[in-house]
C-alpha cells in the first residue's frame, strides 16, 4: 500500500542543510493502523508530508498504492492525494465559512463528481461520525471533538486508501480524544488503512503497529519506549 | 463550478463585498459618466463646422471717419477683396461657426406664436454665401443679389427669405421626412401683435453655430438671413482663398485692406482652423482632464483589489494549504480567487450601473447633457471585469504558488 525505502528529505537555505529523513524504510500493507511517535523535530511531520504527498523527498523511492510518485506533476500528486488519502489534521483545518455540508464537500467537487453523487457521500460521511443532523452547522459553532469529528467525515467521504492522521486528537481534552480514537478504529476494522502521528503513547499503544523516528531515522521501539519510562505499554510491532 | 459556496462564504464576510462592491459601483457610475462627456467633446474635436475650413479667414475693420458710411465700406472693401489674386470669394458676416459669440433668436413652425418653436443662431449673408463659405447647398438656392438688403441695430429681423440648416428645419418640422421637404415652409416669429413669416429656398447640410448648445454638443440650429451688417462703421467680412492659398492671404490682407482706407483700424485676420483650435481648446482641456480622472479611478480600483485580495491570501494561507492537500491543483486555487473576484465585481457592477444611471439623469436634468447611452455601461461593466479579474491574477497567482505543506503548520 505505501512502501518508502532509502528515503531522505533535506532542507537547504544558502546557509544550513538539514536532514530531516535519511535512509528512512518503511512498509505499511493494506488494513493496517500504523502510529508513528517520536520526539519534536524527529521528522514524524516530515514523514506525513511526504507518505501524504503534501512535499516531495529528495532521494530514495516511495510507492504509493503500487505508483512511483517520484516525477509525478502538481496536478497528478493533487490528484492522487484527492482520490487515494484522506488527511486529519491536529488543528482540524475545516473552513470556517463554511457550513459542515460545505466542508465535507471541498475534496468532492475537486475530484468532480456530480451533485447527487457529493449530496450522498456528504450526508452518509457526516452520519458515520454521528454529525448528520448538523449539516447546516458552522464549524464554530461545534466543539473540538465535533469539529475533528467533521475533519474524519470530509477525509472518509473520498473513500481513501489510506488515511493520514496527524495528531489527531491532539488538541482535544482526553475523553473527546477517546472518541476520536473510537471513530478510527472503525474506520480500521472497515478496512481503511491508517497512519497516525502522535505523541501520545496511550493512543499510539491502541495502534495495531507503532513506528517510532529519531533524528529522521526508523528506530527500535521497544528500547525508545524502555528509555521513555512513560509507563506504558510497548508497541506489539517493531518497525520495518 | 463553486460559485455557491463561494458565494455564501461572500455573504458570510461582507466586509470585502462592501469594499471591493462599493469601490466597483462608484468606480462604474463615474467612469461610464465621465467617458460619456469625454465622447461627446471628441465628437465635437472631430466635427466638421460646415464650412471650407482650410480656406476661410474673417478680418475686421472699424472706421472712426464721420463722413464714411458703413454700407459704402463694405461695398468698397468687398470689391476690393474679391478682386485679390488667390481669393475664391467674400462677403460681409456678422460671425461665423465656433467663434463663440453671435446671434440668436427664436422662430415657430406656424404663425400661432404658440406653435412648435426652436432656437436658431442667425448668420447674415449674401448671394455669394455657398461660394465663400464653401457651404454644402444639398437643396434651393442661394440668395439672389436683389434679396440681400443692408440692415443696422435698428432693424427688426424680417427676411422674407432665409437659408436654413438641415438640423433646423428637422427639428422645427418633425413631420419631415428629409430635410430637403422644407423648401418653401415658412418659418415665423416676431411677437403676438407683429408676426413675419420668411419663405425657406434653400437648405444647407452640416453648418454649425457659433456655440455649443446646452448639452454641450456644438448647436447646428442654423439660420442664414439675407442682410449685409452695417452696425456703426465696423464691418467683418469672410474670406475664403483657393486652396491652399490661406496663410498667404492671412499674411498679406490687412495691410492690403488698410491701404484702401486709411480712416479706419483694420483687426488682425483669424484663419478659420485659429478659430477652431481656440474653441475647441476647453474641449481638449476637459478630455484631457477627465481622461486622467478615469485613469486615475480605474488605477484606485486596480490597486484596492490587489491589496485587499493580497490581504485575503495572506488571511487564508492555511486553508489554501489545506485545499490543495485535499485536492485542489493550482488552477483550482487560482480559479477560486478569479471566481471570487467576478462574483464581488459583479454584484459592484449592477450597484454600480444603477448609480451611472442615477447620476446621467442629474446630470440631464441639471447640465441638459444627453443621457447615457447603454452601450457606454455594457463597455463599463465589461472593463471592470476585465481590470478585476487582472487585478486579482497576480495575488491569485502567489495563492496558487502556496505549498501544500502548510496544510499541516501548526502556525
Amino acid at each position: 500500500m505505501l512502501s518508502m525505502q532509502d528515503l531522505s528529505k533535506v532542507y537547504r537555505t544558502h546557509l544550513v542543510e538539514t536532514h530531516a529523513l535519511r535512509e528512512f524504510s518503511i512498509h505499511v500493507e493494506e488494513g493496517e493502523f500504523v502510529a508513528v511517535t517520536g520526539p519534536s523535530g524527529s521528522g514524524k511531520t516530515t514523514f506525513m508530508n511526504i507518505a501524504g504527498l503534501l512535499e516531495e523527498h529528495s532521494g530514495g523511492r516511495y510507492q504509493l498504492d503500487g505508483v512511483e510518485v517520484s516525477g509525478l506533476s502538481d496536478r497528478e500528486r493533487s490528484a492522487m492525494r484527492n482520490e487515494k488519502l484522506g488527511f486529519i489534521f491536529q488543528g482540524f483545518n475545516l473552513i470556517p465559512d463554511l457550513n459542515l455540508f460545505d466542508n465535507v464537500d471541498v475534496p468532492l467537487r475537486y475530484r468532480g463528481f456530480g451533485a447527487k453523487e457529493r449530496k450522498l457521500r456528504i450526508e452518509r460521511a457526516l452520519e458515520q461520525v454521528g454529525l448528520g443532523s448538523r449539516a447546516r452547522h458552522y464549524p464554530a459553532e461545534l466543539s473540538g471533538g465535533q469539529q475533528q469529528r467533521v475533519a474524519i467525515a470530509r477525509a472518509l467521504a473520498g473513500e481513501p486508501r489510506i488515511l493520514l492522521a496527524d495528531e489527531p486528537t491532539g488538541n482535544l481534552d482526553s475523553a473527546m480524544a477517546r472518541a476520536v480514537m473510537e471513530i478510527l478504529e472503525g474506520i480500521n476494522a472497515a478496512g481503511t488503512t491508517i497512519i497516525m502521528v502522535t505523541h501520545d503513547p496511550e493512543l499510539a499503544a491502541r495502534a495495531r503497529r507503532n513506528v517510532h523516528i529519531i533524528d529522521g531515522q526508523v528506530t527500535d521501539l521497544q528500547s525508545s519506549f524502555a528509555d521513555s519510562a512513560l509507563g506504558v505499554s510497548a508497541p506489539r510491532e517493531s518497525a520495518a | 463550478m463553486e460559485i455557491r459556496p463561494i458565494f455564501s462564504t461572500i455573504l458570510r464576510n461582507p466586509v470585502g463585498l462592501v469594499l471591493i462592491g462599493l469601490q466597483v459601483a462608484l468606480t462604474l457610475a463615474i467612469v461610464v459618466n465621465a467617458l460619456h462627456i469625454i465622447g461627446t467633446r471628441l465628437d465635437n474635436m472631430r466635427a466638421s463646422a460646415g464650412i471650407d475650413e482650410n480656406n476661410v479667414l474673417m478680418i475686421s475693420s472699424t472706421a472712426f471717419s464721420v463722413d464714411d458710411k458703413p454700407l459704402d465700406i463694405a461695398r468698397t472693401d468687398l470689391d476690393y477683396l474679391r478682386s485679390l489674386p488667390g481669393v475664391v470669394n467674400a462677403m460681409a458676416v456678422n460671425t461665423l461657426p465656433m467663434t463663440g459669440s453671435g446671434w440668436s433668436t427664436q422662430v415657430e413652425a406656424a404663425e400661432d406664436p404658440d406653435s412648435h418653436d426652436i432656437a436658431t443662431a442667425i448668420y447674415f449673408a449674401d448671394e455669394t454665401l455657398v461660394e465663400t463659405l464653401g457651404l454644402d447647398l444639398i437643396a434651393g438656392r442661394p440668395f439672389r443679389a436683389g434679396e440681400v438688403t443692408p440692415f443696422s441695430m435698428d432693424d427688426n429681423l424680417r427676411p422674407p427669405v432665409v437659408i436654413a440648416s438641415a438640423a433646423a428645419v428637422l427639428d422645427l418640422f418633425p413631420d419631415l421626412e428629409r430635410p430637403e421637404d422644407a423648401l418653401g415652409r415658412l418659418i415665423w416669429n416676431g411677437d403676438e401683435n407683429d408676426r413675419a413669416a420668411s419663405e425657406i429656398i434653400g437648405i444647407v447640410d452640416g453648418i454649425k453655430a457659433p456655440w455649443r448648445g446646452f448639452s454641450v454638443k456644438i448647436f447646428d440650429h442654423v439660420t442664414f438671413v439675407p442682410h449685409i451688417p452695417t452696425f456703426d462703421k465696423s464691418a467683418r467680412y469672410a474670406i475664403r482663398s483657393e486652396a491652399g492659398q490661406l496663410d498667404k492671404l492671412a499674411g498679406n490682407v490687412r495691410e492690403q485692406l488698410a491701404a484702401q482706407n486709411l480712416r479706419r483700424v483694420v483687426g488682425e485676420p483669424r484663419t478659420f482652423p485659429e478659430v477652431r483650435e481656440r474653441f475647441l481648446r476647453g474641449d481638449k482641456s476637459m478630455a484631457v482632464m477627465l481622461i486622467a480622472v478615469v485613469v486615475l479611478l480605474l488605477l484606485v480600483n486596480v490597486l484596492g483589489i490587489v491589496g485587499l485580495v493580497s490581504f485575503w491570501v495572506t488571511q487564508r494561507t492555511k486553508q489554501i494549504g489545506t485545499r490543495r492537500a485535499l485536492g485542489a491543483t493550482r488552477g483550482n486555487i487560482l480559479r477560486y480567487f478569479l471566481i471570487e473576484n467576478a462574483l464581488i465585481t459583479s454584484v459592484g457592477v449592477l450597484l454600480g450601473a444603477v448609480l451611472a444611471m442615477a447620476l446621467s439623469n442629474w446630470l440631464a436634468s441639471e447640465f441638459s447633457v444627453h443621457r447615457l447611452p447603454w452601450y457606454y455601461l455594457a463597455y463599463g461593466a465589461a472593463l471592470l471585469n476585465a481590470l478585476g479579474l487582472f487585478a486579482t491574477c497576480l495575488p491569485a497567482l502567489r495563492a496558487a504558488g502556496i505549498a501544500p505543506a502548510i496544510a499541516t503548520r501548526s502556525v
